[in-house]
């Protein structure tokens, strides 16, 4: 049996709502002292892993360990239902094949969500990234707008004074350049300087996340390498991984 | 060139839309030979431009990677690098061969017997480093990776198949690329539809054929390891093997842990089981620099410029196409 609540339910509103943008399944993995959810995109072209403790909640049981997965489709209807004022509480009976999810502001309505079979275990990704950088989302996200308008895909030219990301499509070119001196940027951390493509319609999709914390953390790699980003918490993260783009 | 394993190693006739979308590590020399072998002119000359510089390998690598990419299939070509020193004695044996056969072809021509000339002419083909750098040149400018092997070409196809995900199979007419441990192999890849039998007018049409080592090794109920040994037994680039053993017998004779007592040097395995291959390959598709490949082809090269227009037309399509995202599998 598993009974969790979180009272500030913003910050898990968002999660859920961004994850089944790139999401179909994910697995809901209970452990003693946190939850983590697992998923990938149909493609595999997107992962996502987040990661609460159990500090993130008010109150957290969890009996024994349980993992199931969870059609992220339907549950983001239900996470479309979570208000501001909101309390919400995940329950799980053993052998009941069910995700209680009850929503309480005032009046208390409770969702059932049937279980889903999970065809396969996600391995996880552990890479050392050759440039990361820490930036203010708000600033990243208006970028990314900037960068949407032109191309469906940016190349990021990360290096150790500034990242340039470019945007090429029928209509021309947009670049925009931030220094390392600007405010925005918190950390800029570059081995070797970086060239590499990625689909701008998934890291929209991530960004959608953007109010859960006020600075992010991308890291990528040289030509075929993967970009992480992630969005760190006081109790948890959210991490998604995009596949590159060839150039 | 290569070992001659046809007789004992099962295959799979394919349809080329089996490799659509598809990476494949080609052996480069492999396929170079095949075009310079196939493509002539009536009476038996290599295509030439008008310096008098041989293009038949340019047209054969264009046209036919031309064609892989409208398939939705992207080469990766593998150039050899130094060859083992084992290898040297069988190219001194080829390059004794060659120079015959172009006497040979010489004295034929003089004496206008059209079909001995193209039969030596063929026998006496050879790359000038220049022939293989125009080669490369032609790749970059049409936006297909190629690379360096640091030693046999077709052992650094089969260690990138075997260790990049990316990488389906090794495409080559050799078997040898099976020995170098590829997974799977495609041969009839990068020749045509039409295949001229040796010595003979005749042609016999070509399909792709794909072959699974593991399924191969399952089949014949041996080892890697062992399937090297029938190889030595049968005569490889590295040896002569024994003479009078086909591959059946030296199957059998694998088979029955017999192969010591052929005195075969068992030193030799390691060409095939560890040879000297990098670990650090990079490639990207791209799309082709059209311009600049009309010039090199039409102007440089006198190829046919309604012919290369519309080839290029085609590449750029089917690379554009091609040119996509990625998976993250790769990295689990």
């Amino acid at each position: 049996m598993i009974e969790v609540s979180v009272s500030d339910s913003r910050a898990l509103k968002a999660i859920l709502e961004s994850i089944s943008e790139i999401v179909d399944e994910a697995a809901f993995i209970f452990e003693e002292h946190g939850f983590c959810i697992e998923g990938a995109d149909p493609s595999i072209i997107s992962k996502v892993d987040v990661s609460l403790s159990d500090a993130f909640f008010e109150s957290y049981h969890v009996d024994s360990a349980v993992e199931f997965g969870v059609d992220m489709t339907s549950l983001d209807k239900i996470a479309k239902r979570i208000l501001p004022q909101d309390t919400v509480t995940l329950i799980s009976r053993d052998r009941e094949n069910m995700l209680e999810v009850v929503l309480n502001g005032g009046i208390e309505r409770k969702f059932d969500a049937a279980l889903i079979e999970l065809n396969n275990n996600l391995p996880k990704i552990s890479l050392d990234f050759p440039a990361t950088m820490v930036v203010e989302t708000e600033a990243f996200r208006n970028c990314v707008r900037d960068l949407a308008v032109i191309g469906g895909s940016v190349v990021f030219d990360v290096f150790p004074e500034r990242i340039v990301m470019t945007s090429t499509g029928e209509l021309g070119t947009a670049t925009v350049t931030i220094q390392r001196d600007n405010p925005a940027v918190l950390d800029l951390k570059v081995a070797a300087p970086c060239s590499a493509k990625y689909n701008l319609s998934y890291l929209m999709s991530f960004l959608k996340a953007g109010q859960i914390s006020e600075c992010i953390t991308i890291s990528l790699g040289d030509r075929d390498f993967p970009l992480k980003l992630e969005f760190s918490m006081m109790h948890g993260s959210l991490v998604f991984y995009l596949a590159p783009m060839e150039y | 060139m290569g070992v001659d394993l046809r007789d004992i190693v099962p295959r799979e006739d394919i349809e080329f839309s089996r490799l659509h979308g598809k990476i494949l590590s080609v052996d480069a020399l492999n396929a170079l030979y095949q075009f310079l072998a196939i493509i002539r002119q009536q009476g038996g000359e290599v295509l030439k431009d008008s310096k008098g510089r041989t293009t038949s390998h340019l047209s054969g690598l264009f046209y036919r990677t031309v064609n892989l990419v409208e398939l939705g299939i992207r080469p990766l070509y593998i150039y050899d690098g130094r060859p083992p020193e084992q290898k040297l004695a069988t190219l001194r044996g080829r390059k004794k061969h060659k120079d015959t056969a172009q006497q040979r072809a010489v004295r034929a021509k003089v004496e206008g017997r059209t079909e001995d000339y193209a039969k030596y002419a063929s026998q006496s083909l050879t790359f000038t480093t220049e022939m293989l750098a125009e080669s490369k040149d032609l790749l970059a400018l049409m936006g297909i990776p190629f690379f360096d092997a640091p030693a046999e070409g077709e052992a650094q196809a089969a260690h990138l198949c075997a260790t990049d995900p990316r990488i389906y199979a090794v495409a080559s007419q050799d078997y040898d690329a099976l020995l170098f441990g590829a997974p799977l192999l495609a041969r009839n890849v990068t020749i045509s539809g039409r295949r001229k039998l040796p010595g003979r007018s005749v042609y016999r049409e070509v399909s792709p054929e794909l072959l699974d080592l593991s399924f191969v090794l399952g089949e014949l109920g041996i080892t890697r390891e062992q399937l090297v040994e029938v190889a030595l037994l049968v005569g490889t680039d590295y040896n002569d093997g024994v003479k009078g053993l086909g591959p059946k017998k030296a199957l059998e004779a694998v088979r029955s842990g017999t192969f010591d007592d052929y005195g075969v040097d068992p030193s030799l395995r390691d060409l095939f089981l560890a040879p000297a291959v990098s670990d650090s390959v990079r490639y990207a598709f791209s799309l082709p620099d059209a311009s600049e490949l009309r010039r090199f082809l039409c102007t440089e090269h006198d190829f046919s410029k309604m012919r290369v227009e519309r080839a290029v037309e085609r590449l750029t399509k089917g690379m554009e196409g091609l040119l996509r995202q990625e998976t993250l599998d790769q990295w689990f």
